[in-house]
């Protein structure tokens, strides 16, 4: 029966019970209780729960909830850092989204491509390298330090280097300007006589700047997913972070 | 000293301003925590927090009634608390059969040696609160600061941040599941009117 009573009905009747009608409303609903006995027991179920609940004993407080002094401090201390906290927030927020947009989005901003890389200026086909680096059609095969052998890797282990040193510049040329290059040692060299292997290790037939300028222009064009994942994941904490200083504020207002 | 200078006095940082304006409300506020809460430890708690929360905030308060904005701190603390106990829940010490509460409150009887009307007025008070324990947080709020707490139903609004339509509507449905949770107690009414009547 609870289910079918009629919502603006009860309402009716609690504003009714708290004063809060007009005269002509309340005429209305004093008639209605005259002449409908269902509309008499909605009216008195709500008056009695009413009723009871005004008669409810108030519990005083158990103790003071006064702040002492020492607390008081602390949370005055915090009070001041919320709202730097909330610009800075927002300003860290904005500040890596444009971050973000220029970092992985350039074109958004400046239609021209723009990243170009010095690498690919320096292994450009319109320079002679490609003639430099072969002896007889055949691509030179440069060893850095002593062949692969005795656990450095590379496969094989020969003992006696087959292959015959050669040693070039490995300079990349200035655009336009010949290759200089080294006259090529006729005797086949000694294990003994290669140098030493210091810093990297043995790399067969790449030539491969690691200058940071290089490295810089590499990326400029190679797409850095786990760089992005990183970035949008900051964004996502840092609005994150933000909304809820906003919607904080909103609660305490 | 007024309120609104009490509160200037606060936001400049005096303790003692404050402290003057918890001693103002401290009851009101702690009997809406338990009334939400139905537990007088948590009830302590969240009272405190809720003024923590306030003192916190001052300068968020924007004018208005400042019962109303103290009143919304401690109903915040205790829905997050009601949150919490949802996420983690305890295990009651009092049975919760719903057809036993109702049907045989016995869990509900004051078994001291205490008079008639002193017991009926205990009873009252647990019934209105295991009751209150069945209406959901938002229905809870409304009716303890409408009808135990007797605040107009703007004030009402105020403190819960919510439309005064939709007051009115969890009001009216609160009573009337109140009502229906109440009914073993009805008899109980009699007795503590004449008391009342007696008090005044």
């Amino acid at each position: 029966m609870r289910s079918q009573v009629n919502l603006d009905r009860l309402i009716l009747f609690s504003e009714y019970l708290d004063g809060r009608l007009h005269a002509k409303d309340q005429a209305g609903v004093d008639a209605l209780l005259a002449s409908d006995t269902g509309a008499n027991t909605e009216m008195a179920a709500i008056r009695s729960a009413r009723q009871l609940l005004r008669l409810a004993p108030h519990r005083p407080a158990p103790r003071n909830f006064t702040l002492q002094p020492a607390i008081a401090r602390t949370i005055r201390r915090d009070r001041r850092a919320i709202p730097l906290l909330g610009t800075s927030g927002l300003l860290s927020t904005s500040l890596a989204l444009a971050l973000f947009l220029f970092a992985y989005f350039p074109q958004a901003i400046q239609p021209e491509p723009v990243a170009v890389s010095s690498f690919a200026v320096e292994m450009a086909p319109a320079a002679p390298a490609p003639a430099a680096y072969t002896v007889n059609g055949e691509p030179i095969i440069i060893t850095w330090g002593v062949p692969a052998a005795g656990g450095r890797g590379g496969g094989g282990g020969a003992v006696e280097p087959a292959v015959a040193a050669e040693t070039y510049s490995l300079k990349s040329p200035a655009a336009g300007a010949p290759i200089e290059q080294a006259a090529p040692q006729a005797d086949t060299l000694a294990v003994s006589d290669y140098p030493p292997i210091t810093g990297s290790g043995p790399i067969l037939g790449v030539f491969e700047s690691n200058t940071a300028e290089n490295k810089t222009a590499r990326g400029a064009t190679a797409v850095n997913y786990r760089g992005i994942g990183i970035n949008i994941l900051l964004l996502f904490g840092l609005a994150l972070s933000t909304a809820a200083y906003l919607l904080r504020r909103r609660r305490y207002q | 000293m007024d309120e609104i200078a009490l509160i200037a006095a606060a936001r400049q940082g005096d303790p003692d301003a404050f402290n003057r304006l918890v001693l103002a409300y401290q009851d009101m506020a702690y009997n809406l925590a338990y009334r939400m809460l139905g537990e007088e430890s948590r009830a302590e708690e969240c009272t405190q927090d809720a003024f923590f929360a306030a003192y916190r905030n001052l300068n968020s308060f924007r004018g208005g009634s400042f019962k109303s904005w103290v009143l919304r701190m401690v109903n915040n603390a205790c829905i997050d608390e009601l949150r919490r106990r949802k996420r983690r829940p305890l295990i009651p010490l009092e049975p919760l059969h719903d057809d036993e509460e109702v049907e045989s409150p016995a869990w509900l009887a004051d078994t001291g040696p205490t008079p008639e009307e002193t017991a009926a007025t205990h009873e009252l008070d647990q019934a209105i609160t295991h009751c209150l324990q069945t209406l959901t947080p938002d229905a809870r709020s409304v009716i303890v600061l409408a009808d135990v707490e007797e605040l107009g139903y703007e004030e009402v609004a105020a403190a819960l941040h919510t439309p005064l339509g939709t007051v009115k509507s969890r009001l009216a449905r609160a009573r009337l599941k109140m009502q229906d949770c109440l009914q073993g107690f009805m008899e109980l009414l009699p007795t503590i009117e004449r008391l009342e009547g007696e008090g005044k």
